[in-house]
């Protein structure tokens, strides 16, 4: 008997997996329509061109282009669900409901009277394999989900690099628009 | 004489003569001929029989300008081709990178929200050591 309910947990265990997963699609499929929101998926084939544009452009030795390109090689795809000039703390909390604590281990969860920020990661085997991060705050929202295949060492490197190569010509230009 | 040739002459109108018959009825026409200009005519095309084929060398071929340009445009088109390609290929992958940044940024910018209340927590942990060392000096 033992054995047999084992069997089913294993057998169901990849439609539970899904099923989990399929929560922030349907959250993605219920806004994506929302002219408020801006959705923005990245593919394992952007990365990838991504990965080859930093490695033609990355000067010899540069450190941080180096670790970012590790990085880049091991994240298979972003998506991003913002909104601006919006209840960005409802949709947190509506966030949060759908989403099922057993699969996401909590990270960091930053909280004042104004804005809700929530970092979560699933873990297989010691090896994170979706980063989500959901913030709202009393006029924006954003429910991002990287997914790959890295270690907290990376997210260190993620939080610590103050110099991701290009970020500066990035917000020069978003600047200029 | 006159009947045999009136005979060729029907035969040949039959169809029926063979080359040497044909040859010979030639050669009776061209002696019959009283005109001087067919007689000059036909002395030609007997001269021009007579003559045997000589072998002549070919023209030699000049430089081969249409070939070259001919090949010179398709390189130059498929290079344009390529070129364009690449152009294109990088501004893509350009603006992949943008976008992965940009996302990479989003992250990055929200860990150190969370991070820097930390780096407050670690300023409160040395001033608890600090604590300790004395109490520690107080108590020797």
């Amino acid at each position: 008997m033992m054995k047999k309910l084992i069997l089913l947990a294993l057998w169901l265990m990849p439609w539970m997996l899904q099923a989990q997963t399929e929560v922030i699609e349907r959250f993605y499929e219920k806004y994506k329509e929302d002219e408020r929101f801006s959705r923005v998926y990245i593919s394992p084939k952007l990365m990838q061109m991504a990965g080859g544009f930093l490695n033609s452009n990355a000067e010899n030795g540069d450190e941080d282009a180096e670790n970012l390109m590790e990085l880049i090689t091991r994240v298979k795809g972003i998506r991003i669900l913002s909104a601006e000039k919006i209840g960005g703390l409802s949709l947190f909390n509506e966030a949060m409901g759908e989403l099922k604590k057993g699969l996401y281990e909590e990270l960091m969860d930053v909280r004042d009277k104004e804005s809700s920020l929530k970092f979560m990661v699933r873990e297989e085997g010691g090896r994170i394999k979706e980063l989500l991060m959901v913030s709202g705050s009393t006029n924006e929202f954003t429910l991002m989900s990287m997914q790959g295949d890295f270690t907290y060492q990376d997210l260190n490197m993620l939080s610590e690099n103050t110099n991701l190569p290009g970020m500066k010509e990035y917000g020069q230009a978003k600047k200029q628009k | 004489m006159e009947k045999k040739h009136k005979e060729l002459w029907e035969k040949y109108w039959q169809g029926e003569t063979t080359l040497e018959e044909e040859k010979a009825l030639l050669s009776g026409l061209e002696d019959q001929v009283e005109d001087d200009n067919l007689r000059t005519f036909f002395s030609g095309v007997q001269s021009i029989r007579s003559e045997k084929p000589t072998d002549r060398l070919m023209p030699a071929a000049g430089f081969p300008f249409r070939k070259l340009a001919a090949a010179l445009l398709f390189l130059l088109t498929v290079s344009a081709c390529w070129w364009g390609y690449r152009e294109y290929q990088y501004q893509q992958q350009a603006m992949a990178y943008q976008q992965v940044v940009e996302a990479m940024g989003k992250i990055q910018l929200n860990l150190r929200k969370g991070t820097s209340q930390l780096e407050s927590m670690e300023k409160i942990k040395y001033l608890n050591s600090g604590a300790n060392w004395y109490e520690n000096n107080k108590n020797n």
